[in-house]
């Protein structure tokens, strides 16, 4: 297949986990996955995967939605509550600077250079959506816009593409082990194992076919966009735009906060004023 | 510039590509041999394959407990994931190995000054 | 935010930083801060829109009688806004306050004018502390590093206290006695002062009022006990001997200030053990002397609304509960006041309730008890997972204020918003404003930015609100010795204020409000409650203490804090382990009358037999503490087996440092 088609393939998957990671499952969403439709494309494409695991992934998620009634839809919303809004007590902390050290705290290293990342790409995230940029819906859409782009003949951006993709494959695989683990509805953690499954045949499309064969990763990824297709993930991003709108402004810090550029003569400096007051 | 160490159970696992990122690499089959290099030698980063990798990450510890490894799963099964959150890798990636994922991990987990493992996640 | 040190010339810190301070990041940045609002449906919490829940929690607090609607001021942040808009209400309203130190308050804010006046370190040659841990719990480094640079130069420094403390430790005396009888062993101090002629008597003549009844009391004039040393040294545990040669000493030192805290405010008899401690002030005239307590005086800001503009009228909330000297809610009593029909829905401010205001079990029953109740907070702590709509406040970090401030000096601070609010939360203010303007109140709270209101409180005032964000602070006025003697009283002249007012200008050794209510009015040791005291089955007496590395139970999403301190073992003498047989890292059930916990224990020498203890602020369900994920954080309340709707009797303070219990080894 060509390099376009896949990109494309890819696409609509990234904008599919974006959409699913970045907020509760909105009641249209939810419609989507639960039509006729969409279940019937998702069995389907569960039994055409040559990679096992991503048929897994899809046949779980298949049989979640396929027994889901009334009930469920609010039990999704509790759920995401739960697992993303530090309602519940296992989070899943949806942040790559929580994985980089698996210390709970936000807005480390790998946040700076996510938006250093979307600067050079002339891209922004959404200041509406209130997450940092290194959540994990910002990373699947800017993989997702990458893609697009390569899809659309820029070569750059498949390579573009390409590093971040390989950067930053680890921490969304612990992220869906986390996922799967905190999860009590069933729903997140069939999205784990989807998204598992999915990061896996991506990784393997990264190598050349003959190393991997009979996997074709290829033909995996194009069938899981045709079956994600109808839950209409279109070309509109969760979280991030196109052009660049710098964060928050600088701030001024007191003039008494002297700036000395000898760290260790501010440190001196500190001590003998103390000793003075 | 590190030592790295990599053991897979599967003796035709393919570590060729770890050389490319200009590390010292020395490759084991056999889990006992590849404890007895640890014991014997500096080893910034062990490599390891497998379940049988995993299993091996106890062992490393008893060496050093900031013995640092990264776990190579054949196939992405979420509860082996998991497992392996719980002995604290500085990454879990998959098999074959895709060198910029690898180099990703070893420019954080090499990083001066950085003694310590990463925490782990009971999971 | 990146980093955080120290801010030079400010008077609380002088350039230094403590531990919480140097992790705000991690408190900013914490990875289980609240995002979004929450409405609780079928006992799970969904997400909201701020319309969606602001709208409920009107609806919410519309169906009940405004007077049975508890305000729980957890937090003092710009507490002039949210409270115009409850008090105007008419919700009863409860603070930290009675949770804290009432019985603190009921002796010092009515003989002295303040609270808490602290002593001036960089003079001291002399510092008695009674119940209070100055290094760990200090009100800014800029005084912890004078006490130690006091330290340095050998000035003396005693500590009574049950525990070895840090302070204690760094003490040139660490005297242990039993919890609840500090008033023992002061009244016995002011004995030796007075009998032998060694208070100040120009100080006791002019600016003390009361002396000679205190007097007939210390020699036992009126019940033929005198509270000597050896009377004391019975009810303390604490050598006769060594009572008489610290006051002799305190008496004989040049620069010399006795000082007590929640020691004493958190166990039966506090109100009177507070007075005996601030006796020997009285006594040596310490007050702004070098050395001695200063009196604080802060600036007054003027009104937040200015010309134009309406404060709301005050309210008529009730007082719930009534105490020998005060009237208000008394948040201990909960259970009590919420089955008594007295409250019936909470809109709760920050400090987590379950956690901190006494016997776990009855305030949580208490609380689902209710019909309505809102939670605003930083983190989902323990009482947010209880109510029905949660409204993600912003950190300190995030929002803004101006407060004066004093600390030997009086000082205008600006607090500024550092970073912008996190995610969707927001700061008290505008929760305020949102909730006013849907109640057709938002003409009282009609400034278009923060900052206005700012700007009217300084009108007046000699800085200005640029000034203040440039430099950060603005001290107003020198620390002085001897101001009372200019101020020609112990109050502070118009335009400033302190927390309490002395009704006679000088100090009381008779509390005049204790006249008035018909109570004891001078200092002395009484026995608490007998069913609190401890017996054959209950023979421990826990106590609560803080942490340094903590700040009461809001810092335990702090990863970097909770990676120094993340776990709240139980502190038993060696010889009460030893007859036990409990060994350090044991798991026991530390057992009241009223309800049981399970902990793990640390025997030590650093607290006396018959008495145990451990740090506060432990026991969250969720947040770092509550994840699975991290096994090796986390702790417990163990202040929450206390009995249940249980105050001292003076102001309504829980007994969180007097709770009798049993310990049990638990096996395997």
């Amino acid at each position: 297949m060509e390099a376009k088609e896949l990109a494309a393939a890819k696409t609509t998957i990234q904008r599919f986990f974006a959409t699913v990671f970045a907020d509760e499952i909105s009641a249209e969403l939810y419609q989507a996955m639960k039509s006729d439709q969409f279940l019937m494309d998702l069995e389907a494409v569960s039994q055409k995967f040559y990679s096992k695991e991503l048929a897994h992934g899809a046949m779980v998620l298949f049989e979640f939605m396929d027994r889901a009634g009334v009930d469920t839809y609010p039990q999704l919303r509790y759920a995401y509550a739960d697992l993303f809004l530090n309602a519940g007590n296992n989070p899943v902390l949806p942040y790559e600077s929580f994985y980089a050290d698996r210390e709970p705290i936000t807005h480390g290293e790998s946040l700076f250079l996510m938006r250093e990342t979307l600067r050079k790409y002339g891209l922004h995230k959404d200041p509406n959506y209130w997450e940092p940029e290194d959540h994990i819906a910002v990373e699947f859409d800017f993989l997702s816009e990458m893609n697009r782009r390569e899809a659309s003949g820029d070569r750059a951006a498949g390579q573009a593409r390409a590093d971040f993709g390989k950067q930053h494959m680890a921490w969304r695989t612990e992220f869906c082990a986390v996922l799967h683990s905190a999860d009590k509805s069933g729903f997140y953690q069939a999205l784990a194992e989807l998204t598992l499954g999915y990061l896996f045949v991506a990784h393997l499309s990264s190598v050349p076919p003959e190393e991997v064969a009979p996997q074709q990763p290829g033909a995996d990824l194009i069938e899981l966009a045709r079956a994600l297709k109808g839950t209409g993930p279109g070309v509109k991003s969760a979280s991030a735009g196109e052009g660049i709108v710098s964060a928050q402004a600088g701030r001024r810090r007191p003039a008494t906060f002297q700036d000395d550029p000898n760290p260790l003569l501010r440190l001196w400096r500190a001590v003998w004023n103390n000793g003075k007051s | 510039m590190a030592q790295l160490m990599a053991y897979d159970a599967d003796p035709n696992m393919n570590w060729n590509m770890v050389d490319t990122l200009g590390h010292d690499v020395k490759t084991f089959s056999d889990s006992g041999e590849a404890l007895d290099y640890a014991r014997e030698n500096q080893v910034d980063i062990a490599l390891l394959g497998g379940t049988e990798g995993i299993d091996l990450i106890r062992h490393l510890r008893e060496i050093s407990p900031q013995f640092k490894v990264v776990v190579f799963c054949d196939s992405p099964k979420i509860e082996e994931i998991r497992r392996a959150l719980g002995l604290a890798p500085c990454s879990v990636l998959f098999k074959p190995v895709v060198v910029e994922e690898l180099d990703a991990c070893l420019k954080r987990a090499l990083l001066k000054g950085k003694s310590t493992i990463k925490g782990s996640l009971k999971l | 935010m990146v980093s955080c040190s120290g801010l030079h010339g400010d008077i609380k810190g002088g350039g230094r930083i403590c531990p919480k301070g140097s992790a705000n990041r991690a408190h900013v940045y914490s990875a289980y801060r609240l995002k979004s609002p929450l409405i609780r449906e079928n006992g799970r919490f969904r997400k909201a829109s701020w319309d969606e829940a602001l709208d409920k929690v009107i609806e919410g607090l519309k169906a009940i009688t405004p007077q049975k609607i508890g305000y729980m001021r957890g937090n003092d942040w710009a507490n002039w806004v949210h409270e115009a808009l409850f008090d105007h209400l008419g919700y009863p309203k409860t603070t930290h306050r009675p949770m804290c130190d009432n019985a603190n308050r009921m002796a010092n804010e009515h003989n002295l004018n303040d609270k808490r006046p602290w002593i001036n370190y960089q003079e001291a040659d002399y510092i008695v502390h009674f119940g209070m841990n100055e290094l760990a719990t200090s009100y800014g480094s800029r005084k912890t590093a004078q006490l130690r640079a006091a330290l340095d130069r050998g000035a003396k420094l005693v500590i009574f206290d049950p525990r070895r403390s840090e302070t204690a430790a760094a003490a040139t005396e660490w005297i242990p006695i039993k919890p609840s009888t500090d008033a023992a062993v002061a009244m016995a101090m002011c004995y030796v002062i007075v009998k032998n002629g060694l208070h100040d008597k120009a100080f006791v003549t002019d600016w003390s009022n009361g002396f000679d009844e205190f007097k007939k009391r210390l020699m036992g004039e009126e019940d033929g006990i005198a509270r000597t040393p050896q009377w004391a040294s019975k009810i303390s545990g604490v050598p006769a001997e060594t009572i008489e040669r610290i006051a002799l000493e305190f008496a004989k030192a040049k620069a010399k200030g006795a000082i007590s805290w929640t020691g004493l405010a958190q166990v039966p008899n506090g109100m009177y053990a507070t007075a005996a401690v601030q006796a020997l002030n009285a006594l040596c005239g310490t007050f702004d002397a070098p050395g001695g307590p200063s009196l604080p005086f802060k600036r007054k800001l003027s009104p937040a609304w200015g010309k134009g503009q309406e404060k709301p009228p005050k309210g008529d909330a009730p007082k719930l509960d009534k105490f020998s000297m005060w009237a208000g809610w008394a948040p201990a009593l909960l259970l009590e006041d919420v089955e008594a029909g007295k409250l019936e829905a909470m809109i709760c401010y920050y400090g987590d309730p379950v956690l901190s205001w006494g016997n776990q079990a009855a305030i949580t029953q208490a609380i689902e008890k209710m019909k309505f109740k809102v939670c605003i907070d930083a983190f989902m702590c323990n009482t947010a997972t209880l109510c029905d709509v949660v409204l993600p406040d912003s950190t300190w970090l995030e929002q803004s204020q101006v407060k004066p401030d004093w600390l030997y000096e009086a000082q205008i601070s600006y607090w500024a918003e550092v970073v912008e609010p996190q995610y969707d939360s927001k700061p008290m203010y505008w929760i305020t404003l949102e909730l006013a303007k849907r109640m057709g109140l938002g003409h009282y709270f009609p400034w278009n930015h923060i900052d206005e209101a700012f700007e009217n409180q300084l009108k007046g005032l000699p800085c200005t609100l640029a000034q203040l964000k440039e430099n950060g602070f603005a001290v107003t006025d020198e620390a002085e010795y001897y101001k009372y003697k200019k101020w020609g009283s112990l109050n502070p002249p118009d335009g400033y204020g302190s927390s309490g007012t002395t009704k006679t200008g000088k100090y009381n050794f008779v509390n005049p409000v204790a006249l008035e209510k018909g109570v004891d009015p001078l200092p002395d040791h009484h026995d608490g409650p007998t069913d609190l005291q401890p017996d054959a089955t209950y023979p421990f007496l826990f106590g609560n203490f803080r942490i340094f590395h903590h700040e009461h139970s809001s810092t335990f999403n702090n990863y970097q804090l909770m990676k120094r301190v993340g776990s709240n073992p139980l502190w038993i003498n060696k010889m009460d382990a030893h007859d036990l047989g409990v060994e350090e890292g044991d798991r026991v059930r530390l057992k009241s009358p009223w309800d049981e916990i399970e902990m793990v224990a640390l025997p030590t020498w650093n607290i006396m037999p018959g008495t145990l203890g451990s740090g506060g602020g432990f026991g969250h369900i969720r947040g770092l503490e509550g994840d699975p994920k991290f096994p090796q954080f986390g702790g417990s309340n163990p202040p929450g087996i206390q009995k249940p709707n249980t105050t001292e009797d003076m102001g309504g303070t829980p007994l969180l440092k007097y709770i009798k219990c049993r310990v049990e080894r638990l096996s395997g």
